[in-house]
């Protein structure tokens, strides 16, 4: 089990800065979510934490001590970029991918049949790599990721290249990866999955965490006090009783007269104050809390930081 | 260390095991000895028998030549034929080829020998040295001078060159020593620029399959870059052996089927020539006995381990030095196509200390072969000449210049490791960007 925590990172090219300040804390046994348009330096931290790179300034610490050269045995790391050798056999690879890792040639056999098993692939040992299709070749290459048992996962854009129901795979084993102690931090532009799977988050942006918590408390940050009430009856008379407490932000008729209004609660008024207003002129069907999804809050935030910055 | 053992592992088994592999390996031997093969084969494919008429329009023969004296040979037999025969004669008969020996053709220097089909060199050899060792006695018997006198009188002079340092002993043609240096440059100079190559396709192949990234999440890019040139390297030194080893297999294999003229040449002269034309030409070839002094002789002053301590320090240094090149190259690019533009600074030293090596003949101790021998982009293929001559024993030692040039490919391959390691770590992880050589300047100056 190892908490990850990457504290100040700077990191400079030539014509940009790729990273500017960030920290970010994965804690221990969670899935982190890093989340950022593309170009806003996800890569180039995790490249950082995977010590393909070093920062200018700043460190990564592992369990609260700097992260060293042998800490590679046990951080699993799953690139964007990334492929095998086409000629190579699977399990050959696999075999020398996991010896890298720093495993012996008996376990990572051993524990590669059982993955391969798992996933359905034990008779693809023998292909060489460019026989396989792409979805097949990217569960090869996320055993191979995993199978040294990382206290430390890092996948970047985990999901891209899978078909729904590989993802879904995927998904799954990362979630009991997660259970068997893993830390997880993962890259994606997937947001259903970041609201699915991760406990944590970070927003970066052009090189900044812009936003961070964990995913429950973001979207909450992010509610607004909006509902949306379905009902039957008068639109007219509905305006009507919203006095000034309420603001009307959007209607719709449905079907068989269903109206659905979305409406903002103003100066701490309650959801009993909204029903105890429209109760007498129109009939409620339904009323529920409007939760910002992450793509909401993903989109809302980075046009926000544009205008700003 | 046990990671880059791990690469140059993985680089050596699926290289050896690659059918291309095998299929060089069994072909390079074929190919060279079946050049060879053919070679005698054409020469000595003159299968067909040459019958060769002597037309006599003056009546020499019996008088002053006989035709028993022109010694057949197992492709050329001569025939005489009493008076003149025309053209249209010759066209009809069965004869193969025609030559008119008139009173003035003893004395010429030239001698029209008229064919159907073109006779080879060996044939016109053979009878030219009939025709040759007939007319002498002809003259001979004219200036009643006896073979004997002629024999004694005859002068041919073969220039040795001696060195004055070296008064001491017997010596040999230093040109030996250069054949052993050429022989020596070629094959390193072939080796840098097919592994070289293929160091550069290994690493595009890491590259635009986007296995690296996972790589160097293990291994330091530059162990990747060093486990990949040193497996090439080991590659490249196995199949080196494997054809050593074939081409001599081969060899024994074609000389049961050939008989004994690919190994020994001599015999193949002896077949078709006379005695003493033979002796004359195997003079030029060996010097008879001579042949074997010199061998001795050779053997005694040449240094084998110098040799081949030399030749595999050059042939690794050299290697290294634009193997690791040849890498940043690989790791700067997207596809072959884009290779050109950084190949040619590599290839032109390389094809220049070459041109050097081939020409050091006429100077081995001139200005040009001293500094080309010293830069460490050329030393690899000019140091050779300087080694054969040295090794060899026909050039002092010069274990200064030797030092210095080794010290130079030293540092020079340490130092294009370094260069080529820092284009390499940034150029692997660099996808659809058509790079130029600013770029690579900007690279080198990434922390």
């Amino acid at each position: 089990m190892a908490e990850l925590r990457a504290e100040h990172i700077h990191k400079r090219y030539r014509d940009h800065r790729a990273l500017d300040d960030v920290s970010i804390t994965v804690p221990e046994k969670s899935i982190f979510g890093l989340l950022g348009p593309n170009g806003a330096g996800k890569t180039s931290l995790i490249r950082i934490i995977n010590q393909i790179t070093g920062p200018d300034e700043g460190k990564v610490l592992i369990n609260g001590r700097p992260l060293q050269r042998e800490d590679i045995s046990i951080i699993g790391y799953l690139p964007e970029e990334r492929g095998l050798y086409k000629k190579m056999k699977v399990g050959e690879q696999a075999i020398y991918l996991a010896r890298l890792k720093g495993m012996s040639k008996l376990e990572a056999r051993k524990k590669l049949r059982a993955w391969f098993d798992r996933f359905g692939i034990l008779e693809w040992w023998a292909k060489p790599i460019e026989d396989l299709s792409k979805g097949m070749a990217q569960k090869v290459q996320f055993i191979t990721t995993v199978l040294h048992e990382p206290e430390v996962l890092i996948l970047d854009e985990p999901f891209s290249g899978f078909d729904p129901i590989n993802a879904e795979l995927i998904k799954s084993e990362i979630l009991r990866l997660r259970s068997e102690g893993a830390t997880v931090m993962l890259s994606t532009h997937n947001m259903g999955s970041v609201e699915e799977i991760c406990d944590d988050m970070a927003l970066i942006n052009e090189g900044k965490v812009i936003l961070e918590g964990k995913v429950k408390d973001v979207k909450n940050r992010f509610k607004e006090n909006v509902y949306d009430i379905y009902f039957k009856g008068e639109f007219l008379g509905f305006t009507n009783a919203l006095w000034t407490g309420f603001e009307l932000l959007d209607k719709e008729g449905i079907e068989d007269g269903l109206t659905r209004a979305r409406v903002r609660m103003l100066e701490g008024n309650k959801v009993n104050d909204l029903l105890t207003a429209v109760i007498p002129h129109v009939q409620v069907n339904q009323l529920r809390e409007v939760i910002p999804s992450m793509n909401d809050i993903f989109i809302r935030t980075v046009k926000n930081e544009k205008k700003h910055g | 260390m046990d990671k880059v053992w791990l690469i140059i592992s993985r680089e050596y088994s699926t290289r050896v095991r690659k059918k291309s592999f095998l299929i060089m390996t069994l072909l390079g031997p074929l190919l060279f000895v079946g050049f060879m093969a053919a070679a005698v084969y054409l020469t000595q494919n003159d299968e067909k028998v040459y019958e060769v008429v002597l037309s006599d329009p003056d009546g020499l023969f019996g008088k002053v030549l006989e035709i028993d004296e022109f010694k057949d040979s197992p492709y050329v037999h001569f025939h005489a034929q009493e008076g003149p025969m025309s053209d249209n004669d010759f066209k009809k008969s069965t004869y193969d080829l025609k030559v008119d020996v008139v009173p003035e053709a003893i004395y010429a220097e030239n001698l029209n020998i008229y064919y159907k089909d073109h006779p080879s060199f060996s044939v016109q050899k053979h009878i030219s040295a009939q025709l040759e060792q007939n007319f002498e006695k002809v003259k001979l018997t004219q200036n009643n001078v006896s073979r004997e006198t002629y024999e004694s009188i005859k002068t041919k002079i073969n220039l040795r060159p001696l060195d004055i340092e070296k008064t001491d002993s017997a010596q040999v043609d230093p040109e030996i020593g250069f054949i052993v240096g050429l022989v020596l440059a070629m094959i390193i100079y072939i080796f840098i620029f097919l592994y070289g190559a293929q160091v550069m396709r290994g690493v595009m192949e890491e590259k635009s399959s986007r296995i690296v990234e996972v790589i160097i999440s293990s291994v330091r890019p530059f162990q990747l870059m060093l486990g990949k040139i040193v497996g090439v390297a080991a590659v490249g030194l196995t199949q080196f052996l494997l054809w050593i080893v074939l081409t001599s297999l081969l060899f024994s294999g074609a000389q049961l089927f050939f008989g004994d003229v690919i190994a020994d040449p001599s015999v193949l002269i002896e077949q078709q020539m006379s005695p003493s034309a033979a002796h004359e030409l195997q003079n030029e070839f060996a010097g008879g006995n001579e042949a074997i002094q010199e061998f001795f002789l050779l053997y005694h002053q040449s240094n084998i381990p110098f040799i081949l301590g030399m030749f595999l320090f050059y042939f690794l240094g050299g290697y290294l030095l634009y193997g690791s090149l040849f890498a940043a190259v690989g790791s700067a690019v997207d596809s072959e196509s884009d290779t050109q533009q950084f190949m040619i600074p590599l290839v032109m030293p390389l094809v220049f200390a070459f041109i050097v090596a081939e020409t050091a003949i006429s100077n081995p101790d001139g200005a040009a072969v001293f500094w080309t021998s010293i830069i460490p982009f050329t030393s690899p293929v000019v140091m050779m000449i300087k080694v054969g001559m040295m090794g060899m024993g026909f050039q002092e030692m010069d274990w200064l210049t030797i030092a210095i040039s080794m010290i130079l490919l030293i540092l020079g391959f340490i130092g294009t490791t370094w260069l080529a390691a820092r284009i390499y770590r940034v150029g692997i992880l660099m996808h659809g960007k058509k790079v130029s050589y600013k770029e690579l300047w900007k690279w080198l100056r990434y922390y």
